[in-house]
């Protein structure tokens, strides 16, 4: 299988700063987009800048002349607020399955955004703050190691408007385990599951569920099916009721 | 700013999220925090007056890109029903709820005609009757004197005269981006300009616009 190996791309501050016009339009590329998004959560200097060019980019529409909407459209969407549950993708799980998965996820969310300053010293020092999850963090600093892969996946538009400012990265160790992770999702009170798929072609096949915390981040360990060694494809989706899956974040692994 | 809800560990992002604010009035802010609010606790009525302040704005960001006003009405309708299932997905950390708003528009509306796969804009670069293509079509005319609206109060008239101060050909890039959805190369292909030159006019003209608009500048030194 051919991996699309680029590790995160390390950007300096200059680097993101020249993105960061194009960045709040969406017009960056995948790979772009995703190093310019480690690098804002832990840059105050670059964050107070993207801020600007988002002000600018919400501004724009104010330009145009508005246009009224059909007030049978208003009258519908106030009947569609009573059908519509708040939530509908929410899953809840007992609590006490929880707390490890959120633990996890918020030491794998710190390792990725650490990685993506290549700060191997970091990432121990985290570990050591956290004794009792000890084990768990050695696995994944074998995840985030230099010799490591790691694929940066497309965030779709839907993960922006709903998720802001969430990423999703799968992690390969050298012993070829894989895990994916997710971060940055808007917190809530309750765990979400969400699913995760492989796909041939037009077919894709489920791999079960991530669970993103109450932190918004997540993780699971990820095994292509055995008559599916190497999908075109790895795809994180959200789920609304009965309404078709909405892609979140997509891996082309053919690249 | 008035909103109760558990908000994410602040990342210092304070004076980051105000200066994105400037941009917006602080007592329409005000009213959409409220209302917003009480999205949160489910008042339908509190939604239905997001919808009277915003949805004209959204339709009218929503019909360049999709240019069918069916659609684009569907997809306002379908923007203020995520609002109401998922309100916390606007952190008020992040700057101006109208100015999230909008850009969640402008994704939606951008994923919607992908996902149509109708390229009803092949012919984007030609109007109907085979007239060039003409971004003005977007945008208001902007008043006599640009001076005069660069000092309202009303954030569109600063929007539009910002946009005005552009040079012709970054004005036409960024509007084809941001108003006709496109991507730089089907813009560098319609206007007939190498890729490099359409990135660097778009940029450019974001530079400039955000500099007349939230003080921004290149070195990092905020002036204001
Ligand atoms: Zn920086």
């Amino acid at each position: 299988m051919t991996w699309q190996s680029e590790t995160l791309i390390e950007m300096t501050c200059a680097e993101v700063e020249e993105r960061l016009p194009l960045h709040a339009l969406g017009l960056l590329d995948a790979d772009e987009a995703a190093a310019v998004e480690a690098h804002l959560p832990l840059c105050p200097a670059c964050q107070s800048v993207a801020v600007q060019f988002e002000a600018v980019a919400g501004a724009m529409p104010l330009a145009l002349d508005p246009i009224a909407p059909d007030p049978a459209m208003r009258a519908q969407l106030m009947d569609r607020l009573d059908s519509g549950a708040p939530s509908a993708q929410v899953t809840k799980l007992p609590p006490t399955a929880m707390s490890p998965f959120r633990r996890l996820g918020l030491l794998a969310a710190a390792a990725v955004l650490l990685l993506a300053i290549g700060g191997g010293f970091w990432i121990n020092r985290l570990i050591d703050e956290r004794d009792e999850a000890r084990t768990t963090a050695a696995m994944l600093q074998e995840f985030v190691s230099p010799n490591a892969v790691a694929m940066a996946m497309a965030p779709m538009a839907a993960s922006e408007y709903d998720w802001g400012w969430g990423t999703s990265r799968l992690f390969k160790n050298p012993a070829g385990e894989m895990m994916l992770v997710v971060e940055g999702c808007p917190p809530t009170t309750e765990e979400r599951r969400y699913p995760v798929w492989v796909a041939m072609g037009d077919d894709r096949t489920p791999l079960g569920d991530i669970a993103i915390g109450e932190d918004g981040s997540g993780w699971m360990m990820v095994t292509f099916p055995a008559d599916i060694p190497a999908p075109e494809q790895l795809g994180v989706s959200m789920r609304e009721g009965e309404a078709p899956l909405v892609d979140l974040f997509l891996g082309d692994m053919t690249g | 700013m008035a909103d109760g809800r558990s908000q994410p560990a602040p990342q210092q992002s304070e004076p980051a999220a105000r200066t994105g604010r400037r941009l917006f009035a602080p007592e329409d802010q005000a009213i959409d925090a409220a209302l917003m609010e009480r999205v949160t606790t489910g008042d339908k009525a509190a939604l239905g007056e997001l919808y009277d302040r915003h949805a004209p704005t959204c339709l009218a960001l929503a019909m360049p890109i999709l240019r069918d006003r069916r659609l684009a009405e569907e997809c306002v309708q379908d923007l203020f029903l995520n609002l109401w299932q998922r309100p916390h997905t606007y952190d008020s950390q992040r700057g101006a709820f109208g100015g999230w708003l909008m850009r969640v528009a402008r994704n939606r509306a951008i994923d919607l005609l992908r996902r149509q796969r109708e390229r009803r804009f092949a012919d984007f670069a030609v109007g109907a009757e085979g007239t060039p293509f003409d971004p003005e079509l977007f945008l208001v005319d902007p008043a006599p004197d640009p001076a005069e609206l660069a000092a309202s109060s009303d954030t569109g008239d600063r929007v539009r005269a910002a946009l005005v101060s552009l040079s012709g050909e970054q004005r036409e890039a960024l509007e084809l981006a941001y108003f006709g959805g496109l991507s730089q190369s089907e813009i560098a292909e319609r206007l007939n300009r190498p890729l490099g030159t359409v990135k660097t006019q778009i940029r450019t003209g974001m530079q400039r616009l955000a500099r007349q608009l939230t003080g921004y500048r290149p070195d990092g030194t905020d002036t204001e």
